[in-house]
């Protein structure tokens, strides 16, 4: 079914003196399993494009809202099936915790969408062994946790609606790094266990290259550039005009072609440079 | 940090906005003042002229004066209401029951309505043009005579300048908890009673804990840079007052000298109505 939106606009507070123009004429096409990942200077519209996914945020104005199956531009659009489809993790999604115990915190989301009894049990433990979150912590006030396994199980409390299509919204920022690649590892699994879209913002050009299978660049609420991450990266001087930074082998990459190399500028992976490397002076 | 919409605090440039804080306080005092001394039609007319006067100058539209009277709407009624009905002065104009419409009547009442329309807009010009933080900082200064009294007037400013920088954060982060549960299928405006006081405490916990968060960590950095309270403490914004102060001071006292030579002349000529 996947998601399908034609010249979405929106503007926060419109006809006032503060109207900001956030996100301005984007089209997107996300196929099913897809792993997506949006990234753009701050303030360039991420977070504000993608919370109309889920309806969080309404268009100011577009042509075309089809998300999962459900026309987001009818009257009454049946957000409650939206939302199961469409799960959100937010920046530092931790400090939405609230019950007493982990288990009902993750148990929440299902809950309101109706979940109950044994399936209920078993889609909060199954997202809890997703996210590696033991089981003795079920019982655990939720702030009792370290502050990664407090993220994790943020991120259990939406994998437990089993959506569809997954947002995170920055969801390794302020995390060390094996916690950014414990995080990165549960979202991997989530993918290819259960076949899920995935949208990422994220802004860490590493990880984007590893993980990722299609880049979505915004600038200035715009849509600037859609593609691979090969293709995407394959023009670095265009990505450090709009103020991103390269990933470290697209740097790796340009310094040495700066010094007489001559590898193509698509090659942005790790493998992929070692692949060059190896083969080309073989 | 975002721009936001604190308080009624409408950001433009105009000649008000770059008053000094000290003066927009000390004359929307004078003109509250005033307005409850004047006794004449003439008088609020003056004092109306005023508040149009500098709205105008403001650079503040009038369907936003307007809005600052939308929370006195019934209370303007009720007063308007009260004053028709229990004033029994002057020609009786109509009669139903024990309910007199008498011309003294519509007079008192248009008169008090008009009054506090007048005191509702004039103090709403100050919040309008003049920011929060200016206004802490200039009734900070104000008081600052009181201070020989044990009056602890820089705590006090800086609680409500703490409270007011805190605000717009709390909104956003309401805004984000929100946002973050109806993603998890919190219902905030439908549902049951039960269903919806869930979602209220799904709401207030995590706010709650990060206002505590937050204030710790204010505490904090504030005792890392050696604070202790006013003494010594110098500003980064010294309030000074310029030429246009003085400007807006005589506009105030010439409403006062119109107001009380209003008040004088009336005086002067009631021996004639009575005589
Ligand atoms: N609630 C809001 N009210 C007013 N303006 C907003 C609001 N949320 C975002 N904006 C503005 O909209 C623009 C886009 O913001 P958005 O949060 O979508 O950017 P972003 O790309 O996610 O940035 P970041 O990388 O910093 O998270 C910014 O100019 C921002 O100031
Ligand atoms: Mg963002």
């Amino acid at each position: 079914m996947g998601i399908s939106i034609q010249n979405l606009t929106h503007v926060y507070h419109p006809g006032s003196p503060f109207a900001v123009d956030a996100v301005h004429d984007v089209d997107l096409e996300i196929s099913d399993g897809e792993y997506v990942c949006v990234i753009g200077h701050t303030g360039s519209g991420k977070s504000t494009l993608v919370q109309h996914l889920n309806g969080l945020l309404r268009a100011t104005s577009a042509d075309k809202m089809e998300i999962e199956g459900i026309d987001l531009l009818q009257k009454k659009p049946d957000w409650r099936a939206l939302r199961r489809r469409v799960g959100m993790v937010f920046q530092y999604p931790e400090y939405q915790l609230f019950e007493q115990t982990v288990f009902d915190d993750i148990a929440f989301g299902p809950k309101n969408m109706g979940v109950e009894g044994d399936e209920l049990t078993a889609a909060v433990r199954d997202s809890m062994r997703l996210v590696g979150l033991p089981e003795e912590t079920e019982q655990m006030s939720p702030f009792e946790l370290s502050g990664g396994q407090r993220r994790r199980a943020a991120i259990a409390g939406v994998l437990s609606m089993r959506p569809r299509v997954l947002v995170l919204d920055e969801p390794i920022a302020g995390l060390d790094p094996t916690g950014k690649q414990d995080i990165l590892r549960v979202i991997d699994a989530y993918h290819s266990k259960t076949r899920a879209t995935i949208i990422m913002i994220s802004h860490n050009m590493d990880d984007i290259v590893s993980v990722a299978g299609r880049v979505i660049v915004m600038h200035e609420g715009r849509k600037v550039l859609d593609g691979s991450p090969e293709d995407v990266f394959s023009d670095p001087d265009r990505i450090l005009a709009l103020g991103l930074g390269l990933p470290t082998v697209s740097r790796i990459v340009r310094e040495m072609n700066a010094r007489g190399d001559h590898i193509p500028a698509s090659v942005c992976r790790k493998e992929d440079l070692v692949r060059f490397l190896t083969e080309g002076r073989a | 940090m975002r721009e936001m919409t604190l308080g009624q605090y409408y950001a433009v440039n105009s000649p008000v906005h770059a008053l000094d804080p000290r003066t927009k306080i000390l004359s929307v005092i004078s003109m509250m003042a005033l307005i409850f001394l004047c006794r004449t039609f003439c008088g609020l007319a003056a004092c109306a002229c005023f508040v149009l006067a500098v709205s105008f100058a403001g650079h503040i539209p009038l369907s936003k004066m307007m809005s600052s009277l939308k929370a006195i709407y019934f209370l303007l009624l009720f007063t308007f209401l009260l004053n028709v009905f229990f004033n029994q002065s002057g020609a009786v104009l109509w009669q139903w029951g024990i309910l007199n419409l008498t011309s003294g009547g519509i007079k008192r009442a248009l008169f008090m309505a008009l009054r506090l329309v007048l005191l509702v807009t004039g103090a709403g010009l100050l919040s309008f043009t003049t920011s929060p933080i200016e206004l802490t900082d200039g009734l900070e200064s104000l008081m600052t005579p009181l201070k020989k009294l044990r009056f602890p007037a820089h705590e006090i400013a800086m609680m409500m300048s703490i409270a007011l920088r805190f605000i717009p954060i709390l909104t956003e982060e309401t805004d984000k908890i929100r946002k973050a549960q109806t993603a998890r299928g919190a219902n905030f405006d439908s549902g049951s009673l039960y269903k919806r006081a869930g979602a209220v405490v799904s709401l207030l916990v995590p706010l709650l804990v990060s206002a505590f968060r937050r204030a710790e960590e204010l505490a904090m950095a504030m005792e890392a840079r050696c604070y202790h309270g006013g003494e010594g403490r110098t500003r980064l914004k010294v309030l000074r007052f310029h030429a246009s102060d003085a400007v807006a001071a005589a506009v105030v006292l010439a409403l006062a000298a119109f107001i009380a030579a209003d008040q004088t002349v009336i005086v002067s000529l009631l021996p004639d109505w009575t005589g």
